[in-house]
């Protein structure tokens, strides 16, 4: 998988690694700005709201 | 220059193991950089529209006249700040924090969000606010180091709110009763006095309980006082 996005980059082995690293940085910024935000909206662990309205009658004191 | 050397040809097999190695390792970066997304990222864009939203209602204080507040009973814009919380107790995180209207999760990156229909700081009932517990900003990471008697200040454009805590509690995280008028009453209890219920999840990363403080009001300044004895003893606004 890597080793062929390797022998596709075009150029020297340093115009390559720089062009890798530029991909790496995309991915990073697609996940942090689009990705992860919709990962965690899928997950909801961090909730926090007690329920205000459908609080049962006589709930637990 | 040599001729590049004949790559060796690998079987099918080996070829299939070192991608799903490939794959594998990929996944393992992948939840590495979630994890430093969610645990330092949203701490930094927490940061960024916290002290947005502070400068822009200190702004709109210092310009306001009379006629933009709100009369009372009114509700404030919803999803938009309208107060700045200081807590003593929790300095690090929750001094001057923006008090959002509503309590969404998406609200709650900006501050910490106040229930609508509760009461607004100083009326009578419960004024009840949740806060996250871990990440974005984590204004309430420390709730469970707060004691009795300590104080929770709530500054709106009309003045200044100083409340007390009075009790804590950790709770199931559906127990609503927290944001009734007056807690631990039946909830057609009318309002009688001015309360305040702050909380956020508990344990940390857990979204079982609540970690629940219920307080009073002890104190109101008009803003024309000046900043109340409290904030200035913590080195001010």
């Amino acid at each position: 998988m890597y080793a062929w996005l390797w022998q596709h980059l075009p150029g020297p082995t340093a115009v390559r690694g720089l062009l890798a690293a530029l991909l790496a940085a995309i991915a990073v910024v697609v996940l942090f700005t689009w990705g992860f935000p919709w990962v965690e909206s899928h997950l909801e662990y961090d909730d926090t709201q007690v329920p205000q309205s459908q609080q049962p009658e006589g709930a637990a004191r | 220059m040599t001729d590049p050397q004949p790559r060796p040809q690998l079987t099918r097999s080996r070829r299939v193991i070192g991608v799903v190695g490939e794959v594998l390792i990929t996944l393992g970066v992948l939840v590495l950089l979630f994890v430093v997304w969610q645990l330092w990222w949203t701490d930094v864009l927490a940061g960024r529209a916290q002290a947005e939203a502070r400068g822009d209602l200190q702004r709109e204080w210092t310009i306001g006249s009379a006629d933009q507040q709100l009369p009372p009973g009114v509700a404030p814009a919803y999803g938009k700040a309208f107060g700045l919380m200081y807590v003593p107790g929790l300095r690090d995180r929750a001094w001057g924090v923006p008090i959002i209207e509503g309590t969404e999760h998406d609200l709650l990156s900006d501050g910490v969000g106040h229930h609508v229909g509760t009461a607004l700081p100083g009326e009578p009932g419960n004024f009840a606010v949740a806060g996250h517990r871990t990440t974005y900003g984590a204004p309430f990471a420390d709730i469970d180091t707060l004691a009795p008697g300590d104080q929770v200040i709530v500054e709106t454009a009309k003045g200044w709110y100083v409340y007390e805590l009075r009790r804590d509690r950790i709770i199931n995280y559906w127990e609503g009763w927290v944001l009734d008028p007056v807690p631990g009453e039946p909830r057609d209890t009318g309002p009688t006095r001015e309360l305040i219920t702050i909380y956020a999840c508990h344990p940390k990363f857990s979204m079982a309980q609540r970690y629940v403080w219920f307080g009073r009001l002890v104190d109101e300044y008009r803003k024309s006082a000046g900043t109340p004895p409290a904030i200035d003893r913590y080195g001010g606004a």
